[in-house]
């Protein structure tokens, strides 16, 4: 018995001493100074690969089959790939359960609690496929063709072009970009994006070029919709609608302008500054509407201006969004609109992330309040549970006519269940 | 009685075991050291210049795995383009498939993000966590410790089988991620390991480099381990901290063209 517990103390010291003086071996991840143990990895010289050389072949007489290079990154096939085929499928389920109208409203009608709430399930699926090939580094073909499953006819609607486009970029500098795809402008993340003067190019055709001008980058770009070509006729200058834009960054400070001409339209300007500092950014956008025929009457001019910030700290990360918008087309100076969007940590067992997200119109004291807590279920597929509020009268900035759930209803809770995977 | 005397024995080794070891491992010296703001300069400029590629561009290939205790892992692989006497860089993500295309173009002190989903350009000085792992947008910038802290403190310790010297810094500048740290440096003034800490001295992260690759005359990181002190899962009664690995390939100061450096390379290669 003795001779048992001397051994296991024996036993024990050894244990020990090898956990304290061998730590790479036992506890490789314990602790991080147990990396160090090894000196020999401490600084290791540079990695050469065999690059193919003279083939075995080649009667020249070279010698080696292989020269030793570096290995490097290949910028070049970054842009050079054969076809490629991918895809995005997404497709979701969920339930409602609210109420139509608050109790005790006008718009209730006397209605109880039982008659207005309704319940409703939904699904929805979309698919995209995508063709890529870059046969050449300044060339590149894309096309993609999504389908979506109506819920009204449980079909799925013809497979439509969602993109088509060619890239062309001369002496790696001019950037082209010919064909239907969609892009943004502006720098409004909750609100409506007033500095999206281009938001209707996906419903077209348009040419693009993008070039590096000093500091920034400056973008031209002409398309035409099927809306012009009706008034004016294919080929017509005025059916297409003309933009730039440029934007540029020094120091903590970002900015741009941009333009947008279209006949029978306003002429669209915007600008726009962001400010970093440091976990903050300040962004200060205005848009100006000026009447083509009376440019610089008061009087026709409208002007929308967008402030927002964007706050992100702590550890673990917070997120913070504040926007105020103020457009001067509404009347009697009431386009007053204000959000604020918090994203929390994902503090909750199971890494649920909890949101909150607040909207409100001045012009009709309307709003909502979206709660959403969004967790993974498992690979690929996510879970949401949603409770939108929504106040005002019916028929308000922030409440349609409509008052389906779970979008026009006055409060929900929302449970879904969404998969999305690309391949 | 024998039993007991053994256990006694066997407990007095362990104690002297653990304190040579201790005394051998983590203090040879801990004085306290009086250095001059020159000194302290030359002395992170050198720590700097080592892995600071000034007329040079840097390309590599990352791969960057987040552990989270209990929950699995998931890989994050990117390229890094980085020309530090432009202060720019560009981030390419290749992996996951959800991500592939996003890219970051840093240019001064502000970090454009490309969605190809929207096909927008976001910017921000945000130096929030990069793909939502322990590491920081920061943490591909070039080094430039030298004109952004200043030393506080002073020791020797030993950092498994290295001498290090272990400074105490105090940032000078407000842009900085974190306001104080603490770094480990080897003998050839290389950080092997630095922790980061709040204002109010909460201790934020760990990060160690066990290996550096020599380009030249200048060093890269190639394996990475950075260690959240905050974030992790109590299992089997045991706290795991929240873990990034990063591996580097293919590092390399050839040139690279111009227009990478661009926010039109990040549309041109997107998906």
């Amino acid at each position: 018995m003795r001779r048992a517990a001397a051994a296991q103390v024996v036993l024990a010291l050894m244990f020990a001493a090898i956990l304290i003086l061998v730590p790479g071996v036992a506890t490789a991840f314990d602790d991080l100074d147990d990396l160090f143990g090894d000196p020999e990895q401490g600084i290791v010289d540079d990695e050469i690969q065999d690059e193919p050389g003279d083939s075995p072949d080649d009667d020249s007489g070279a010698g080696a089959a292989t020269a030793a290079v570096p290995a490097v990154v290949d910028v070049a096939a970054l842009t050079t790939s054969p076809v490629r085929f991918s895809g995005t499928v997404d497709t979701g389920a969920g339930f409602s359960l609210g109420l139509s109208q608050w109790p005790g409203s006008d718009a209730a009608e006397g209605a109880s609690v039982g008659d207005l709430l309704t319940w409703r399930a939904g699904y929805d699926m979309s698919t995209t496929l995508r063709v890529t090939a870059r046969p050449r580094p300044y060339l590149r073909f894309s096309g993609s063709l999504t389908t979506a499953l109506s819920e009204s006819t449980a079909r799925f609607s013809n497979p439509a072009i969602g993109e088509l486009f060619v890239d062309y970029t001369l002496g790696d500098t001019v950037f082209f970009r010919v064909g239907k795809y969609g892009m943004t402008w502006g720098q409004a993340r909750i609100l409506t994006n007033i500095g999206n003067i281009v938001d209707d190019v996906s419903g077209g055709a348009a040419v693009r070029a993008t070039v590096p001008v000093g500091p920034g980058t400056a973008t031209a770009l002409v398309y035409t919709r099927q809306t012009e070509i009706a008034i004016h006729g294919a080929g017509d200058p005025r059916s297409f609608t003309y933009a730039g834009q440029y934007e540029a960054t020094r120091g903590r400070v970002s900015a741009g302008v941009a333009a947008r001409l279209r006949a029978e339209d306003a002429l669209r300007t915007t600008i726009h500054a962001t400010l970093g500092l440091g976990h903050l950014d300040l962004t200060q956008e205005a848009r100006v509407l000026w009447d083509r025929q009376d440019p610089f009457n008061p009087d026709t001019i409208t002007v929308a201006t967008l402030s927002q910030f964007v706050w992100e700290g702590g550890n673990p990360v917070w997120r913070v969004i504040g926007e105020y918008l103020f457009d001067t087309a509404i009347p009697d100076w009431q386009g007053h609109r204000v959000a604020l969007a918090v994203r929390m940590p994902q503090f909750l067992p199971g890494r649920w992330r909890p949101q909150v997200q607040w909207q409100h119109a001045f012009v009709d004291n309307s709003g909502q309040v979206e709660t959403a807590f969004t967790g993974t279920l498992a690979p690929s597929l996510d879970g949401t549970i949603g409770i939108p509020v929504k106040y005002g009268q019916p028929d308000t900035v922030y409440r349609g006519a409509d008052t389906t759930l779970p979008s026009n209803g006055v409060v929900s809770v929302l449970v879904a269940a969404r998969l999305k995977f690309s391949f | 009685m024998r039993e007991t005397e053994i256990r006694k024995s066997g407990a007095r080794g362990a104690r002297v075991a653990l304190a040579l070891v201790m005394a051998t491992m983590l203090v040879v010296t801990a004085t306290a050291d009086t250095i001059s703001r020159d000194e302290a300069r030359q002395i992170l400029r050198r720590v700097d210049e080592l892995v600071t590629f000034g007329n040079d561009d840097f390309s590599a290939e990352y791969t960057l795995t987040q552990e989270r205790p209990g929950q699995g892992s998931s890989v994050t692989r990117f390229t890094l383009f980085r020309r530090d006497r432009a202060d720019t860089y560009t981030i390419l993500i290749m992996e996951p498939a959800a991500d592939r295309g996003k890219g970051y173009l840093r240019i001064g002190e502000n970090l454009s993000l490309y969605d190809p989903v929207d096909r927008r350009f976001t910017v921000t000085s945000s130096r929030d966590r990069f793909q939502n792992s322990n590491a920081r947008n920061s943490d591909f910038t070039r080094s430039n410790l030298a004109e952004e802290y200043r030393i506080t403190g002073h020791a020797v310790e030993r950092l498994g089988s290295y001498t290090t010297d272990v400074y105490d810094l105090e940032a000078v500048v407000d842009s900085v991620t974190f306001p104080v740290m603490r770094i480990w440096i080897d003998q050839d003034n290389l950080v092997r390991k630095f922790e980061d800490y709040s204002l109010s001295g909460q201790h934020m992260r760990t990060t160690a480099i066990p290996t550096y690759r020599r380009l030249g005359t200048r060093f890269v990181p190639v394996r990475i381990v950075i260690q959240d002190e905050l974030r992790g899962r109590r299992i089997d009664g045991v706290f795991r901290n929240e873990r990034t690995l990063i591996a580097v390939d293919r590092p390399s100061l050839n040139p690279v063209p111009d227009m990478v450096f661009t926010r039109t390379f990040l549309e041109r290669v997107s998906d």
